[in-house]
């Protein structure tokens, strides 16, 4: 462009120092995640919650409010979210594998954890981080509970394979059908699946109708 | 409760425990003898040295190796070094490694506590156990629990079955029946509670007897499920199961009946003890009394923002005099 890059050393280690003092010093999962039951407001940013999740804080627990109750901080154990009980009727869950947790808090109240979520019933095969730790949200399910509430029979979902044209395009085949000669028996029908298995070659055979 | 029937009836060996040195308790001397245990290899260190590492190591902020606080743990000497462990197990909890501190260090721990006569410390480690991180294992909470069996405290082992019940360690039938003693021993000195205590009480009488099938299994579970009914009439669902090892769907004196019913269809010998019978009855009558009285009250906060709680408070209290008849009926089929 218009000149070379000036190599500024100074401002450079300057750089460096002030990343790595602002790595040192990140607000932790306790204090971003500290609460004022109050007010309902995060003391570091002064953000309130929002409203509908006023009445959620006050009765439930975070996770980790559970866990540091238990040997090994709950792993291993069966944890639920109040929402999806109520949302959902097939169950929801997550089996903890692994857990970390924020040592900086009083309470241990806060961390971060990992595991395998079944989901309305189906689940997953690999491990991962469990979202909305910080939700007051969560429900443990009790051990001689845990047979009971994971039982699930699924029921097979109705698929559907053969739809009706739209009345325009119906005229305008059988109309087709008629030029050509072809007895009309049966009603023109989309098979889903031909046409969900290759969309790319669908979209090149265009078949031709006649004008209603 | 009135009659301690269900005490005599199941505790016979164990009402004079401690009298003659050829009685035996719950436990046999050699579960609780700490020969083997004092006479393992341990690494002999300076607990001086020790205690220095570890500040430097927090003081840089580094994190600390289970393994020292396990050693600092097993070279407690005196009841003054005692205080110094606790202070250390504190800092280890909150520092990054807490979720490695090891089981045989909370054992030793305990041990410790017990041999140098600071069991009121190990009590206060247990209850803190958040602060604390100590979450014994089921050999542990025996040892716990025989010692205070020992010394007849009936108010400390209550703490500590209520610690077990917290962690839903009752796996071994001997912590089991050690907690049903205490239980029905605390429940034969006290009479009124409460609801805190009640609700803790009627979960560990639930989750002690869960897994028996003897006539003590049902009625404990009859009478928790009793006192946790009580509860949740009283003081609402939520009461009972926030931060305890309980379901959260309602309708827990529907369970006891369900208990009655699944001894009267059993064919075996196990039956219901009456102690249990009665206290269910009276908690029936109890609720079917207060029923008058709120259903005004129950009106006006109908209207309320509480419609939820109050429409399982509703439901369960019109189901009381269901509840009754279905109970009055078992006794005199079964």
């Amino acid at each position: 462009m218009a000149r070379k890059k000036l190599h500024r050393p100074i401002a450079a280690m300057a750089k460096k120092i002030r990343e790595y003092r602002a790595l040192k010093e990140r607000p932790r999962d306790s204090q971003r995640f500290a609460l004022d039951y109050e007010t309902m407001r995060r003391p570091l940013t002064q953000k309130r919650l929002p409203v509908r999740a006023w009445e959620d804080v006050r009765n439930e627990n975070r996770l980790f409010a559970l866990l540091c109750r238990l040997p090994r901080f709950g792993v291993g154990r069966t944890v639920t979210r109040k929402s999806w009980l109520w949302a959902h009727d097939e169950p929801c869950y997550w089996v903890i594998t692994k857990v970390k947790a924020d040592y900086t808090a009083e309470d241990m109240d806060h961390g971060r954890a990992w595991g395998y979520l079944t989901f309305r019933g189906k689940t997953e095969e690999e491990v991962r981080e469990i979202d909305k730790v910080m939700y007051h949200d969560w429900r443990m399910v009790p051990k001689h509970e845990e047979e009971a509430f994971k039982k699930f029979t699924p029921v097979p979902e109705e698929t559907v394979r053969f739809l009706p044209y739209p009345p325009l395009l119906r005229a305008m085949i059988l109309a087709q059908w008629q030029k050509e000669g072809k007895p009309i028996t049966e009603e023109p029908v989309i098979d889903l699946q031909k046409v969900l298995a290759t969309p790319r070659e669908r979209a090149k055979k265009k078949a031709t109708g006649t004008p209603v | 409760m009135a009659a301690p029937v269900l005490r005599r009836a199941v505790l016979r060996s164990g009402r004079a425990l401690g009298a003659g040195p050829g009685r035996r308790s719950l436990l046999s001397a050699a579960y609780v003898d700490s020969s083997k245990w004092e006479k393992r290899q341990k690494e002999e260190h300076n607990l001086a040295d020790l205690a220095h590492l570890m500040d430097r190591t927090y003081e840089r902020k580094l994190p600390v190796s289970s393994l020292t606080i396990a050693r600092f743990v097993d070279n407690i000497s005196s009841r003054e070094e005692v205080d110094q462990a606790e202070y250390y197990l504190y800092k280890f909890r909150h520092s990054p490694n807490c979720w490695y501190l090891r089981d045989w260090t909370i054992h030793s721990w305990i041990r410790q506590c017990l041999k140098y006569g600071a069991q009121d410390k190990a009590l206060y480690t247990l209850k803190n156990k958040v602060q604390y991180g100590i979450f014994p294992d089921n050999f542990t909470f025996n040892i716990l629990l025989d010692y205070f069996i020992k010394q007849k405290k009936y108010e400390d082992a209550m703490s500590v079955v209520t610690e077990i019940m917290l962690q839903e360690s009752f796996d071994e039938l001997s912590t089991q029946l050690l907690s049903l003693y205490v239980l029905y021993q605390y429940l034969a000195t006290k009479s009124d509670h409460a609801w805190e205590e009640e609700r803790n009480l009627g979960a560990s009488l639930v989750l002690a007897s869960l897994k028996q099938n003897s006539t003590v299994g049902f009625s404990s579970q009859l009478y928790g499920y009793a006192f946790l009914g009580k509860v949740e009439l009283n003081k609402g669902l939520r009461a009972v199961y926030n931060l305890m090892p309980l379901m959260w769907t309602p309708g827990y004196l529907n369970r006891a009946l369900q208990v009655m019913e699944i001894v009267a269809s059993l064919s075996g010998d196990s039956k219901i003890c009456k102690e249990a019978i009665d206290a269910l009855e009276t908690i029936l009558q109890s609720v079917l009394e207060a029923k008058p009285g709120p259903d005004s009250a129950e009106e006006v906060k109908g209207l309320e923002q509480k419609s939820q709680s109050a429409e399982s408070e509703e439901t369960e209290q019109s189901k009381a005099p269901e509840y009754y008849s279905r109970f009055k009926f078992k006794p005199s089929g079964a």
